[in-house]
């Protein structure tokens, strides 16, 4: 439990955006789920936090959601990404690219420096 | 853009009051029963598989309350609380809340009431263009001066007796010697004149005024045009400039009033314009004369002194004619002197003083009231009258200041039987006062700035029986409600 990971500021919204890129329409506990399947159960994430961020995201115009029958034939609410929230996306992930780019190049360095 | 949204999509929730979770606790269930029936595929017991389940969910409430701040705006529905809190309080107690308002409103309505009379009166200036450059000229003399005829106010300065009446040839004399002040203007308020309008009679009050009245006013008649130089020569046709009010009343506002011919004091006068409906002549701010007539048409007009005539150097006996001149920004110590030594040759030229006499001295003042013989008769009245209702509002803050003292303390043993006090009742205590004070004035725009008083005392009184209590509880729980929100009562 203990090395499990806290999800930085800012990077569940990249996440929930690319999920819902990558998936297409999906349900808050879908979200969840592949969240956790992808990060390989690194990551420590308090499953229902992710209720306010899509309502924020959503109040933000980046996804919208309606009510649909779920595959078990309950009522549950459907996300999916908007032409904006496209858009955020993709400028989300340049700038996140830079930075992984920027830091990784820093530690390569020590790296080097370390051997 | 995407700030301007959330803030926009916040705002629409919080004006059409959506603040019902229903969907969150829908999605919140139906994310729990997932989460319990994959806990239950792998082998748990039902309760271990719920329990399981909300842990992993997270904080239900916090999660809630985060996500019911993300919809709308939780300050700005804080506030709506707290006010709402504070106006049932306030209904609660109508008692209370009645004397308060009552008390604020009459004390309020008598600053108003008592300051739009002062203002009226000590503070609006002539209704003409850069009225603040007009300086008035004004003489005083002890009790041998060599001015003894005086037709028009005079006023008692200690040291014996001033006016601001000049006779005509000192007016020609100050206005030709004059190089201190733009040219000066004459003007003379002569009361009431018989006028026959359409066969009617009527009462006007008149005013003589000298061909550059208008013209050094800079004021433009809405009809027709001013009295000019060329009106007031000896021997011209008399013509006159009605006022807005006299149009309306006595012409219907008809447009051919200019070119009529009206009989004052029994002499026919030709009406050339109609004067701005503002503008009251420059005498006093509060009326305006309901006819301007050239001074050369006094001796027609207004007969007075040897051979009815006033003008010319027939009477220099007589004191008469009010002066003024706009400020060309020649210091007005300078200017006064310069005019002083004018107006001394012209009494010694024109009164011939002996050695028993002596000659006035020339003040210049400020004009841009007219005579301001207002100021004479209710200056000092009206700020006694001033200084009292704003003693009595004084009054009413301090009576509200100490019911809401005796209020408070009430309220210091609810906010220290409820536990923690919050940042919530301080608040809720502000916001009635604040409404306290905004429910009573009716119409308090000039004395609004006094109402804050009762607020202020109050809420220093609720900061403190909170801080009290504050520091007494942090140092028994180690806690600070101030800077971290801490528990709640």
């Amino acid at each position: 439990m203990n090395d499990r990971a806290d999800i930085q500021q800012g990077t569940l919204a990249l996440m929930v955006l690319k999920t819902l890129d990558v998936l297409g329409p999906l349900h808050g506990y879908g979200i969840a789920r592949r969240i956790e399947q992808i990060s390989g159960d690194q990551l420590a994430l308090n499953q229902g936090t992710l209720y306010p961020l899509l309502l924020r995201l959503e109040q933000e115009g980046a996804i919208a959601s309606e009510w649909g029958p779920s595959e078990n034939n309950r009522r549950a609410r459907f996300y999916r990404l908007t032409r904006a929230g496209r858009k955020q996306l993709q400028a989300e992930l340049r700038d996140w690219q830079q930075t992984a780019d920027i830091i990784g190049r820093f530690l390569a360095i020590n790296g080097e420096a370390g051997s | 853009m995407r700030l301007l949204k959330r803030l926009l999509a916040r705002l629409r929730n919080l004006a059409s009051r959506q603040s019902d979770d229903q969907r969150f606790l829908e999605e919140m269930e139906e994310h729990l029963s997932r989460l319990t029936e994959e806990n239950l595929r792998s082998g748990m017991t039902p309760a271990e598989a719920r329990r399981q389940a909300v842990l992993k969910f997270g904080a239900v409430e916090a999660i809630r309350e985060q996500y019911h701040a993300e919809k709308s705006l939780p300050f700005i529905e804080s506030v709506v609380q707290d006010v709402r809190y504070s106006l049932r309080i306030l209904r609660k107690s109508w008692g209370f809340t009645s004397i308060a308002a009552i008390s604020l409103a009459l004390a309020i309505g008598a600053n108003t009431t008592i300051f739009s009379v002062m203002k009226r009166l000590l503070l609006d200036r002539l209704d003409v263009p850069h009225a603040e450059q007009l300086r008035l000229l004004h003489w005083h003399g002890d009790k041998n001066t060599a001015v003894t005829n005086m037709w028009g106010m005079s006023d008692n300065v200690p040291e014996g007796i001033g006016a601001a009446s000049f006779s005509y040839p000192a007016f020609e004399q100050l206005r030709r010697d004059n190089h201190v002040l733009e040219d000066l203007f004459a003007f003379k308020d002569v009361g009431r004149m018989n006028a026959t309008i359409d066969g009617n009679a009527q009462i006007l009050q008149g005013e003589l005024v000298s061909g550059n009245f208008f013209d050094q006013l800079q004021v433009q008649p809405q009809l027709g045009r001013p009295i000019l130089a060329d009106d007031d020569r000896i021997g011209a046709a008399t013509v006159a400039l009605i006022s807005a009010e006299l149009w309306q009343r006595a012409f219907a506002s008809s447009p051919a009033v200019v070119g009529r011919t009206i009989k004052v004091n029994m002499v026919p006068v030709t009406i050339v314009g109609v004067a701005p409906s503002a503008f009251t002549g420059a005498k006093s701010v509060q009326s305006s004369p309901d006819i301007f007539l050239p001074l050369s048409s006094q001796p027609l007009v207004e007969p007075r002194g040897k051979n009815g005539s006033l003008l010319g150097a027939s009477s220099p006996q007589v004191w008469w004619l009010n002066i003024m001149g706009r400020t060309k920004g020649v210091p007005d110590i300078t200017a006064q002197a310069a005019l002083d030594a004018s107006l001394s040759a012209v009494v010694r030229s024109t009164l011939r003083p002996d050695a028993n006499t002596t000659i006035p001295r020339l003040d210049l003042l400020d004009g841009s009231r007219g005579l301001f013989l207002s100021k004479q008769m209710f200056g000092t009245p009206l700020e006694v009258l001033m200084a009292v209702v704003g003693l009595v509002l004084l009054l009413a803050c301090c009576n509200i200041a100490s019911l809401l003292f005796a209020r408070s303390m009430a309220r210091q043993r609810e906010v220290l039987r409820c536990g923690s006090p919050s940042e919530q009742d301080a608040l809720a205590c502000c916001a009635a006062c604040l409404q306290k004070a905004s429910c009573s004035p009716p119409s308090g725009e000039r004395s609004a700035w006094l109402w804050p008083l009762p607020v202020v005392a109050h809420c220093l009184h609720c900061w403190r029986i909170l801080g009290r209590h504050h520091n007494s509880k942090c140092r028994s729980t180690g806690r600070c409600w101030r800077s971290p929100r801490a528990s709640h009562c």
